[in-house]
């Protein structure tokens, strides 16, 4: 839950060029992230009883799934010889992805400032540390 | 893509379908109310891709997709779970390759379509 202190802002993360990863389709991706948890930071902020913000955690969960399934086919596609370990975090996250959904549909859990607090920290990490890892593979296999 | 294969539960049933004939009008949707009339029919014809609902499986939905994977290697399989389907299992699909899209319900039609056009392109 939010404390007064911590109160979301309009939005609570916005794109910025430094997050490219140099290859488009993922940045297409990471901005739709992006506007997705913004999309749950509205909601947690004018759902009464959660339903709203369960179907937006949802439709993030879904897209973010979506982005690990394109990630890992392009790093089979160019044997990408860090995927052992990136898939191995998305693994970890999707774990925990589903464990939220777990408690946001089954204990009806009021999910919402932790979910935000773990995505943010799990966009800025994985984004500007692990997939930046891959940028300069794929910019070398000419994918752009 | 030519066949696609069609099980899911009533509810989504009307919205995949149009979803479908949105994304491409080239191929033929089969339908199935069930896991078991779908798994005899994967017996006698080749399908390259199947969407298919967990729930409409009695079983555990890992051996069903190993059984089906078994009859149908080349198969692609985009899987739509519950949001509250076991973790662990989930898990082990996903780490097995046994699917190539996985969507929890309730979804919106953008992620399907990106699994279809992505699939598609395989």
């Amino acid at each position: 839950m939010n404390s007064p202190d911590n109160e979301p802002s309009a939005s609570v993360i916005t794109w910025q060029d430094e997050m490219s990863v140099g290859v488009s389709e993922f940045d297409t991706h990471h901005k739709r992230i992006i506007a997705l948890i913004n999309k749950l930071q509205s909601s947690v902020a004018r759902d009464d009883d959660g339903s709203i913000t369960r179907d937006v955690l949802t439709e993030v969960s879904n897209y973010t799934l979506y982005h690990f399934f394109a990630e890992e086919d392009l790093m089979d596609k160019y044997g990408y010889p860090g995927a052992e370990a990136h898939k191995k975090e998305h693994l970890e996250l999707t774990s925990k992805t589903l464990q939220l959904m777990n408690d946001a549909f089954r204990n009806r859990i009021n999910i919402g400032g932790a979910v935000l607090d773990f995505l943010i920290r799990w966009l800025k990490q994985h984004i500007m540390i692990t997939d930046k890892q891959y940028s300069a593979f794929f910019t070398g296999k000419g994918v752009s | 893509m030519n066949t696609i294969s069609l099980c899911v539960h009533e509810d989504i049933m009307p919205s995949v379908k149009w979803l479908l004939t949105e994304f491409d009008s080239a191929f033929t949707i089969t339908s199935f109310r069930s896991f078991d009339s779908l798994e005899k029919a994967f017996k006698t014809k080749e399908w390259d891709l199947l969407i298919l609902d967990s729930t409409t499986s009695q079983e555990s939905i890992k051996d069903s997709l190993a059984r089906i994977k078994d009859q149908n290697p080349n198969l692609k399989i985009i899987l739509i779970i519950p949001p509250m389907a076991n973790k662990e299992e989930v898990i082990e699909i996903i780490q097995g390759k046994m699917v190539q899209g996985l969507v929890i319900k309730p979804f919106t039609g953008e992620v399907m379509s990106k699994y279809l056009e992505k699939v598609g392109k395989q």
